[in-house]
């Protein structure tokens, strides 16, 4: 395995957690995109709105279709349910962060 | 809007699934805001770059069918098992039916047509087992699909027939060669006081002799064997090869052998009726014996070989090898003295006692390679054909060799002689 298929599968719930924590208003996904890029992170849209649809189909996000304007939106927001799982998925990164903090005190890094 | 976007637009829909419009609609906003960023204008050129950085359309497809599959993965095995053993009863049928000459339908999933020769049948069984598949895909797409989380059943089988034996060999070797010799009294009956006693037809004592021959000739093959995957292949193939056989022979019987000779019409059909009984008797037995060698095989699909460990030959290793050569000199002694006027016969005993002595030797010695002293095991051909010969060690003992290429160094030499310590079984 190579180290970007790990990156990919690291990245496969710390994403979701980004995504859930940014939809606390709703956006569409160039604006999404746009917002994590200017943090720092880098998301390819080819993962990203693959994922929304995955997380809409969950009952995690809800959708609407903005066609006021000549360029037609479909934002995302958050729903009561994925809050839920948004603080679950924080409760366990946390965890995660403290286990992984307690192992790599031992660890005299280069 | 440019070409380029709808011919994009158009490969991403045909690989994708569920709401395709929806998607499409969304993909396409992306593509024109990107495309015209903060100018506020979508030039081809950018339209392009966008659709170049979302890459592949059936790789962007399939991110959206993640988790999606038709059927599911671990139902793989499955898939595979369902289908041999649903084809492995779909032969038997093609058997039934090639024997009594008519249809054979058991109502919904085995069907055979009336086969009017056997170019039919071999066309026949193609469509048979894309039909199988095709059933057993469909059953598993159902459950893939099914939110119930089904669970479908793992048919299993005792394995106790896995180590073949010699001593089978001979009995059925004898059986043979009984059948041979009631060959020409086929047909015959005899008056012994109230008993009259009817010897089988020249018909019958052919399917048998045919069929004793196919099996004889797998369970030599299985005893040569060295793993339990290819034992088991070959019981499937042989079960395959004894139904195939009775298809042909049965064809192909001389008009008249079928029969006893000399009796009546009404007790001639009686007699034809109860040699198709026997005959579809002999199918059935074969297909349920070949079910259970598909499941066999299936269980050790996929499994490895144990890693097998090796030790310096010792005496008794020299005693063992002494014993069988004696053994198989006595065979010869014997054979050249009672059989030398049939010489197909002697032959057959000759290289029958060869494979034996061979076979034995490949699965009880490895072999240290003269050059890279790495160890390594060899097959059965490979032992057979292989020049060898004995040589003096350093300290003074004799160590038998054969001239091989190491799988490691891939270098030529004469690799000595060393035994397995653990069995080559799974």
């Amino acid at each position: 395995m190579t180290a970007e298929s790990f990156e990919k599968e690291m990245n496969r719930g710390f994403v979701q957690l980004l995504v859930l924590l940014l939809l606390e208003r709703d956006m569409y996904g160039y604006e999404l995109a746009r917002e994590l890029g200017e943090r720092g992170y880098l998301l390819e849209e080819n993962t990203l709105y693959p994922l929304l649809r995955r997380l809409e189909g969950k009952d995690i996000l809800a959708s609407r279709w903005d066609v006021t304007e000549n360029k037609p939106r479909k934002y995302y927001g958050i729903t009561p349910a994925g809050k839920d799982v948004r603080a679950e998925l924080l409760r366990i990164w946390r965890e995660q962060a403290a286990l992984l903090e307690s192992l790599l005190g031992g660890i005299d890094h280069d | 809007m440019t070409k380029n976007l709808e011919n994009y637009l158009n490969q991403v829909a045909t690989y994708l699934v569920g709401d395709r419009e929806d998607i499409i609609m969304e993909i396409r906003g992306h593509i024109l805001e990107k495309a015209a960023g903060p100018e506020g204008e979508a030039t081809p050129e950018a339209i392009d770059r966008v659709i170049e950085e979302l890459g592949d359309p059936q790789s962007l497809a399939s991110n959206y069918s993640e988790g999606k599959d038709i059927i599911l993965p671990h139902f793989r095995n499955l898939m595979f098992l369902y289908t041999g053993i649903l084809f492995a009863i779909h032969l038997g049928a093609t058997a039934v039916a090639a024997v009594t000459g008519g249809g054979v339908a058991v109502f919904p999933l085995i069907f055979v047509p009336e086969l009017g020769s056997i170019w039919e049948t071999l066309f026949f069984l193609p469509f048979a087992f894309i039909f199988d598949f095709g059933l057993v895909s469909l059953v598993l797409f159902a459950v893939s699909q099914s939110k119930g989380g089904l669970k479908l059943p793992i048919p299993t089988v005792d394995s106790d027939q896995d180590r073949p034996s010699p001593w089978v060999l001979l009995y059925m070797g004898l059986g043979l060669a009984a059948v041979a010799a009631a060959w020409q009294y086929a047909g015959d009956w005899y008056q012994a006081g109230n008993v009259t006693i009817i010897m089988p037809t020249q018909g019958f004592l052919t399917i048998a002799l045919v069929l004793l021959g196919v099996a004889v000739w797998f369970y030599f093959l299985k005893v040569l064997s060295r793993s339990t995957f290819m034992r088991r292949l070959l019981a499937v193939l042989g079960s395959v090869a004894s139904l195939a056989a009775l298809i042909i022979t049965n064809a192909h019987l001389a008009p008249g052998t079928r029969l006893v000779e000399g009796v009546d019409p009404e007790h001639a059909r009686l007699n034809e009726m109860g040699f198709q009984a026997l005959l579809v008797l002999i199918a059935v037995l074969i297909t349920i014996d070949l079910v259970k060698h598909v499941i066999r095989l299936f269980a050790v699909m996929g499994t490895r070989r144990a890693r097998v460990e090796f030790a310096p030959a010792d005496s008794s290793d020299w005693s063992a090898t002494i014993l069988r050569l004696a053994l198989y000199m006595g065979l010869m002694v014997g054979a050249g003295v009672f059989i030398h006027h049939v010489p197909w016969l002697f032959a057959l005993v000759a290289l029958g006692g060869l494979a034996w002595l061979v076979s034995w030797h490949s699965k009880r010695f490895g072999f240290r390679c003269g050059k890279c002293s790495q160890e390594f095991e060899i097959s059965f051909l490979a032992d057979l054909i292989s020049p060898h010969g004995f040589t003096k060690e350093p300290g003074g003992g004799l160590v038998g060799w054969h001239l091989l290429r190491c799988p490691h160094c891939r270098k030529w030499s004469r690799a000595t002689v060393v035994k397995k310590l653990t069995k080559p079984e799974i």
